[in-house]
């Protein structure tokens, strides 16, 4: 069987930010179609940086970023066309209800992909998605909504749009047991059901374990391990994730 | 030992609450804008009373009585002599006093004797550079014919005509005076405009920032000039409905105001700006003035929406967009004196609205000059906005004031 192709390939990507934090130091990684890719490493070291670099948000000094064929940096317009991203703080405008929300961000997905016809229909999929009574997107302006409702919102059009790489940068972060289980259970079933690769970051092990098909970890913006969790589990002879992290990040010192 | 009421706890919470206070963006502008403003009013307002001063005095004012069919009427030529006595001006015969102005006089009195009373017709060559004392000369110059003819008595029982030359035209007094009323009014309602412009401008960009929506925004294919311009053009919509809810509002006033008073001359002068305004202003003139306050507006949403890029508040981003919106006052207080002399007035932003408000006066082309500036200082800025939203500043813009604070920080404490 053919390998499957690449969505997201990262080479030699380095950040230097203007006050001389180095945040990205070389990392090289690639995410094939339909996978679940968890970046996994400690605050700074350089996770969300990488996130926004192939979300066209942020430049890198060197390196290349590549989704779907489509050199980010070269041309962003067209990257952003086959990404979501779903940054670490969740937000929403005070002013509109959540169906304004999913309604400006999914048309303005489908419009610029050339698929105005699917407007509806992905519309509904984001509804659905949420796990949110339809009253309440329609009726309560966002600002009403905790912050699980927002970031189920988020999620649900990041997914919805059919993306060929959905990032999704702590997606569970601050949120209750029940409603980290089912946004991650939601994430998983979408992902697994519409092939949808997804990339995200996670400082639950627990979650990482169940959701992700491959992770990564990252220490001082560059990669210090890569493979299926049971892979890593098997080369660092821990006996969860959690004990591995610690080994693999902790253990070798924070940069 | 129980804490009395005012004691430590209460100086504690007072230092906490001037703390917070004081190192709020939005309230150190208005601690230190107030002074700025009225500081900067001085040299206006020291030039404007300089200028009625020696118009009052007819400082540098060369004069001439001219007496016009002087043999039909001896009463005419006395005037005329005393007229001249009191101005300490040359007395010629002749009736043409633009003649007279062109020779180098600045003022031309003719007494015309033709008429069965012997009338006086005062002509004062007007400088748009000093429009207060072009405006106030006429007057000065009957009073002081007044005062020479019955100088016991300020008011004496001479009657003259009044006509200012300006820029090749001839006015009377009366409607220059309604004309600069109407274009004085023109110039200030643009603040009407830009200063809510600024202000949502400034918080189209802190609201995304605020509301964490900015990065997904900025994430979606969508090209950043169109954010930029569906941003700047939601921004002028709502500040020229909020312009025209204040305008519509001064109207209502005025309105109340005439049907309230039982005479006509309350109702006269609250009709009075619109009625001039239209009276002066033709259809092209209008829309002259309309374009330049469009523009200008834009112009302060644009540079205000630059500027909360580099905000992580609303209130620090409206802050700090005063600095975009405050110099619009600076055409409107320069009139106050006059019309600067120099085309660059024309280039400067926000003169667009002034000089097309003074379209009857100086003519079409500075205004028609100053509206191209105007229109390019916006697109400029409008280019630099894509220019920003393109570039990490867009995501970095509030840390990387922050880095340069901390720096300039350091630096001092060093």
């Amino acid at each position: 069987m053919a390998a499957p192709s690449p969505v997201l390939h990262v080479e030699g990507l380095v950040k230097v930010y203007p006050g001389g934090t180095r945040a990205l130091d070389g990392l090289s990684f690639t995410v094939s179609e339909g996978e679940v890719y968890g970046l996994l490493g400690p605050n700074g070291a350089g996770k969300s940086t990488t996130f926004r670099i192939i979300a066209t948000l942020l430049k890198p000094t060197s390196g290349r970023v590549v989704v779907d064929g489509v050199d980010v940096a070269a041309s962003p317009l067209e990257a952003r066309k086959r990404i979501t991203y779903v940054p670490e703080e969740v937000g929403g405008y005070r002013r509109l209800t959540g169906m304004e929300y999913l309604r400006f961000v999914v048309s303005t997905y489908l419009r610029a992909r050339g698929e105005p016809g699917r407007i509806g229909e992905a519309l509904e999929e984001a509804v659905e998605l949420t796990g949110l009574p339809r009253e309440v997107l329609e009726e309560r302006k966002m600002s009403d909504y905790s912050k699980g409702m927002k970031r189920r919102v988020q999620v649900a059009w990041a997914l919805a749009v059919r993306p060929r790489l959905a990032i999704l940068d702590e997606p569970t972060s601050g949120l209750d047991v029940e409603a980290s289980y089912e946004l991650r259970e939601t994430i998983a079933e979408y992902a697994r059901r519409h092939r949808v690769t997804v990339l995200l970051s996670s400082h639950n092990m627990l979650e990482v374990e169940t959701l992700c098909t491959r992770v990564g970890f990252i220490r001082s913006g560059r990669l210090v391990a890569e493979g299926a969790p049971a892979e890593i589990l098997e080369e660092t002879g821990a006996r969860n994730l959690e004990e591995a992290y610690m080994r693999l990040i902790a253990g070798s010192g924070r940069g | 030992m129980a804490a009395r009421r005012g004691g430590p706890g209460g100086v504690g919470l007072l230092r906490k609450e001037l703390s917070s206070l004081l190192r709020e963006p939005m309230v150190i502008a208005m601690i230190v804008l107030p002074f700025i403003i009225y500081a900067s009013m001085g040299p206006m307002m020291g030039g404007l009373v300089k200028q009625v001063s020696s118009a009052t005095k007819l400082q540098g004012v060369r004069a001439a009585v001219l007496l016009c069919g002087a043999r039909e009427s001896p009463l005419a030529a006395l005037l005329a002599e005393a007229a001249a006595r009191s101005l300490n001006a040359s007395l010629l015969r002749g009736c043409d006093p633009f003649a007279v102005l062109q020779r180098g006089y600045n003022v031309a009195v003719l007494v015309n004797a033709t008429a069965p009373v012997p009338r006086l017709s005062v002509y004062v060559a007007g400088e748009l550079s000093r429009l207060m004392r072009t405006l106030t000369l006429p007057e000065a110059v009957v009073a002081r014919i007044q005062h020479g003819l019955a100088p016991r008595s300020h008011a004496g029982n001479v009657t003259a005509s009044l006509y200012v030359v300006l820029a090749g035209k001839t006015w009377r007094l009366s409607d220059l005076n309604r004309l600069y009323g109407a274009a004085t009014t023109l110039s200030y309602a643009v603040l009407f405009v830009v200063f809510p412009a600024a202000s949502l401008g400034a918080a189209m960009l802190g609201a995304e920032r605020e509301e964490r929506t900015l990065e997904v925004l900025l994430s979606l294919p969508l090209p950043r000039s169109r954010i930029a311009l569906a941003k700047m053009l939601a921004a002028l919509v709502a500040a020229l409905l909020a312009a025209g809810s204040a305008i519509a509002g001064l109207l209502y006033m005025a309105h109340s105001a005439s049907t309230a008073s039982s005479g006509g001359e309350v109702a006269a002068a609250g009709a009075a700006p619109v009625t001039d305004i239209l009276r002066y202003y033709g259809p092209g003139g209008l829309a002259a003035y309309a374009a330049a306050v469009a523009l200008e507006a834009l112009f302060a949403v644009t540079a205000a929406m630059l500027i909360g890029l580099f905000a992580s508040t609303i209130r620090g981003a409206q802050a700090a967009a005063s600095v975009v919106s405050l110099p619009v006052l600076l055409p409107a207080m320069i009139l106050l004196v006059g019309v600067p002399a120099t085309t660059l007035f024309a280039l400067v932003p926000y003169s667009a609205a002034t000089l097309a408000a003074l379209a009857p006066l100086t003519g079409p082309e500075p205004a028609a000059l100053a509206l191209a500036a105007q229109a390019a200082w916006t697109l400029a800025a409008a280019a630099l906005l894509v220019r920003a939203l393109e570039s990490e500043v867009a995501v970095t813009g509030p840390e990387t004031v922050k880095r340069l604070l901390s720096r300039l920080r350091g630096r001092r404490r060093a």
